[in-house]
């Protein structure tokens, strides 16, 4: 990374006047911006803001764009929340020393395609909550056209999800996904997230009822798995088309055993 | 910039560049036990310790440690010592590259495992290590001696 000047706000007024500047991009934990060599004209770090912190309240576990995967790694309050499937996730993300210096919100953030973490949050219906723009789904964000130039303060994970899973196929415990499928369920809905496509994750929505009737029945588990899968995936030095889509297929498959009651 | 850390419990003031990562700073102040290996935060020699906690310190721009406690192997002197008997003792050092980082990060495993008061298995002493690559040894020596080192420590 190459920074020509660098700003550390005290408050969030001051990050976010700063971030309107031409030229100005958000440091998170800096770990892509660094893989990737960018030149940032004026950098602006986010440390000194306060927004490293996990935080039960009643609909939503909080957790601060600034908190570190090892920190989200090492909490019981997310082992407990929903099965763990995010705890489970960040685990196999590289390496404790990496996991010490990666954030919720540099993950989060940089929508990108290889991003595990952003599956499983998808599957949670995680919402984001921006300095400015406010409250909203991570799906609406992964979708949306342009990049944002604003500030990711929080993320929060409804506690309406009662369990989740995370699958992912990686060559080396040290490398990115091939493809990544994560799933969770609420009382009355099935949300499945793949990811690693190797563009970034899509979310499908299943009524429960649905998808327990479709269980045993051969040509409607052969129709599921074909909503989920077909035209979504691509080739690329990580695998194929057709690896991927065998594999998010077993994965969707091995979730359900898990997840329906 | 001018910024101020600790660098095995001594205070230290560095003039840094806004893009200098810790690696840098640290080799530029005689910590050249610090090793420069991928540069990309995946192997592991580069391992410092902040607040306790292992870091690639190739990924972490200094002035994101300013005010915080830095660890590299000279200040874990004793525990690197002992450590290093029990490698010498398994045969799992071949060019040292490495070590720094690993008496590093198997010290912090040491520390947390303490906190638990729990010894981790070898499954979990390979899951903690992950990030610490070896190019020489093929890791049963260090596991052997990492073992032995946590039996006798906790």
């Amino acid at each position: 990374m190459r920074i020509h000047r660098l700003h550390q706000p005290q408050s969030l007024e001051e990050a976010q006047n700063l971030l309107n500047e031409p030229g100005a991009k958000i440091i998170g934990g800096g770990m892509w911006l660094k893989v990737t060599g960018t030149k940032i004209e004026e950098a602006i770090s986010l440390q000194h803001l306060k927004l490293k912190e996990i935080r039960e309240e009643e609909q939503y576990i909080k957790i601060g764009a600034m908190t570190s995967l090892r920190q989200i790694e090492t909490s019981q309050c997310l082992a407990d929340y929903a099965g763990g499937a995010l705890v489970a996730t960040v685990r196999l993300i590289r390496s404790i020393q990496f996991r010490n210096l990666a954030t919720l919100g540099g993950s989060v953030a940089g929508r990108y395609g290889f991003s595990d973490i952003t599956t499983t949050l998808l599957a949670l219906n995680a919402r984001l909550v921006w300095q400015h723009s406010g409250e909203e789904s991570l799906e609406d964000f992964l979708e949306s056209a342009h990049a944002k130039q604003d500030i990711l303060l929080y993320i929060l994970l409804p506690k309406v999800i009662l369990q989740s899973v995370f699958y992912c196929r990686k060559p080396t415990a040290l490398s990115f996904s091939i493809v990544n499928v994560a799933m969770a369920r609420t009382q009355g809905n099935l949300y499945i997230a793949i990811g690693a496509r190797p563009k970034r994750s899509i979310l499908f929505s299943f009524e429960l009822e649905a998808i327990n009737t479709w269980q045993n029945d051969e040509l409607q588990r052969a129709a599921f798995l074909e909503i989920i899968s077909l035209g979504l995936f691509g080739t690329n030095n990580g695998g194929s088309q057709a690896y991927r889509q065998t594999l998010a297929r077993v994965y969707a498959l091995r979730g359900l055993e898990v997840l329906l009651p | 910039m001018k910024i101020g850390l600790y660098v095995n419990d001594r205070f230290l003031e560095w003039e840094v560049r806004a893009d200098e990562y810790l690696l840098e700073s640290l080799r530029t102040h005689h910590f050249t036990s610090v090793k420069k290996g991928c540069d990309t935060t995946a192997c592991g020699v580069c391992t410092v310790l902040q607040e306790g906690e292992p870091i690639a310190s190739c990924g972490l721009l200094t002035f994101m440690a300013e005010g915080k406690h830095i660890t590299t192997v000279e200040g874990i002197r004793d525990e690197a010592e002992k450590l290093a008997h029990f490698f010498g003792e398994e045969g799992a050092d071949q060019c040292g590259f490495c070590n720094p980082g690993l008496a590093l990060a198997v010290y912090a495993l040491k520390m947390e495992s303490q906190k638990k008061q729990q010894q981790p298995s070898l499954d979990e002493i390979k899951t903690y290590l992950i990030g610490n690559l070896c190019r020489c040894s093929g890791y049963v020596a260090q596991h052997k001696a990492i073992l032995k080192y946590l039996e006798v420590q906790l």
